[in-house]
């Protein structure tokens, strides 16, 4: 609490996000989900899908989502959480799935639900948490694993004879042809938390504009899985990840472009 | 003849009890206004304060807030109004 009383506080310029329970959260200190699941809430507030938004659950450290959120929820079996958003935006167009998966859920059991989904440009919009490990199990080796990174199931480090190269989800969807909106964001510093929320916000809008599938695949950090302490955690992804998770959009449809550009005039 | 002074300061709100002490907070504070506490909270770390000393440095950048994975802070634009005469 600062010298000022409370009476003098007028403007408050950042405080938590009404769609979004008071509650702690249940991730680990420094776990970059919590900040991810932020910034859906800032989104879904933005556009004001109180009503509208279904979050569906999807397995791994993101499955409590709709604990969080006080919008309509629906759990979905592990990968599967492309396939119930599909099916909710087929019977019901008007409301608004959306679903935060992380990369064993997306990327290892999820692989096929994801790349049908936007091979057939579902309307929908996912969020995918991409850490580079299986946080909720121990960290165990996932698809998006480094190469040379230590896990609990690869002690030695991840060598390409034993269990081979890591998946970029981003760059093998965007060659499709359903997706509208693609992007690669991270969320290690204030600046890129902030173009985060912005992509993010854009694929919600290329949903309700109806433009066709959405993903933004958001690096995150789990500095408890790839034991370093939190606070060097940023650093840690700055060195080890990005440069091989390259963050930039790879698929932007025209349409989406304008989307884009319309928001920034 | 009377002036007003309209004199504005920033602060953060830091809520405790949902700090994990990731301290991402203190690492991004461009005032180096956040600190580490001695006392722990109830789910046992040593979360993070403003200290009282530097509270007024605040500029509201909001970078705290913005990395806090647990939302535990909030951003207030302060204004307090000051009136006095000078002849």
């Amino acid at each position: 609490m600062s010298n000022a009383d409370k009476n003098d506080y007028e403007n408050v310029i950042f405080a938590r996000p009404d769609i979004m329970v008071d509650r702690s959260t249940h991730f680990c200190p420094g776990c970059g989900h919590g900040i991810i699941q932020r910034l859906v809430g800032e989104a879904l507030e933005e556009l004001k899908l109180h009503e509208r938004a279904i979050c569906i659950g999807s397995i791994g450290c993101t499955v409590t989502a709709y604990e969080y959120y006080k919008v309509d929820g629906m759990e979905a079996p592990h990968g599967r959480a492309p396939a119930v958003a599909t099916a909710i935006k087929r019977c019901r167009p008007n409301l608004v799935p959306f679903s935060i998966q992380g990369d064993g859920d997306l990327a290892s059991i999820g692989t096929a639900e994801i790349v049908h989904a936007a091979a057939r440009g579902e309307k929908i919009t996912i969020i995918f948490a991409n850490n580079a490990t299986y946080g909720m199990t121990g960290g165990q080796l996932a698809p998006t694993t480094l190469m040379g990174m230590y896990s609990s199931s690869t002690p030695d480090g991840r060598n390409a004879a034993q269990s081979g190269f890591p998946i970029r989800v981003s760059e093998m969807l965007a060659t499709l042809d359903g997706p509208a909106y693609i992007a690669r964001v991270a969320v290690n510093s204030p600046a890129n938390v902030r173009k985060a929320g912005k992509a993010i916000n854009l694929a919600f809008r290329t949903q309700l504009a109806g433009l066709g599938f959405a993903m933004v695949e958001v690096l995150s950090m789990c500095p408890i899985n790839w034991k370093v302490e939190p606070v060097d955690a940023p650093e840690w992804m700055v060195k080890n990840m990005i440069p091989q998770f390259p963050l930039g959009e790879f698929k932007v449809l025209p349409a989406v472009a304008a989307l884009k550009k319309a928001d920034r005039e | 003849m009377l002036i007003s002074e309209r004199r504005k300061t920033n602060c953060i709100v830091i809520d405790t009890e949902k700090c994990k002490a990731c301290h991402y907070c203190i690492s991004v504070c461009p005032r180096d206004i956040i600190g580490t506490s001695k006392e722990i909270n109830r789910l046992g770390y040593n979360y993070a304060e403003v200290i009282s000393d530097k509270a007024h440095e605040c500029t509201g950048c909001k970078s705290c807030a913005i990395m806090c994975p647990d939302i535990a802070i909030s951003v207030y634009r302060c204004s307090r109004s000051e009136s006095g005469t000078i002849s």
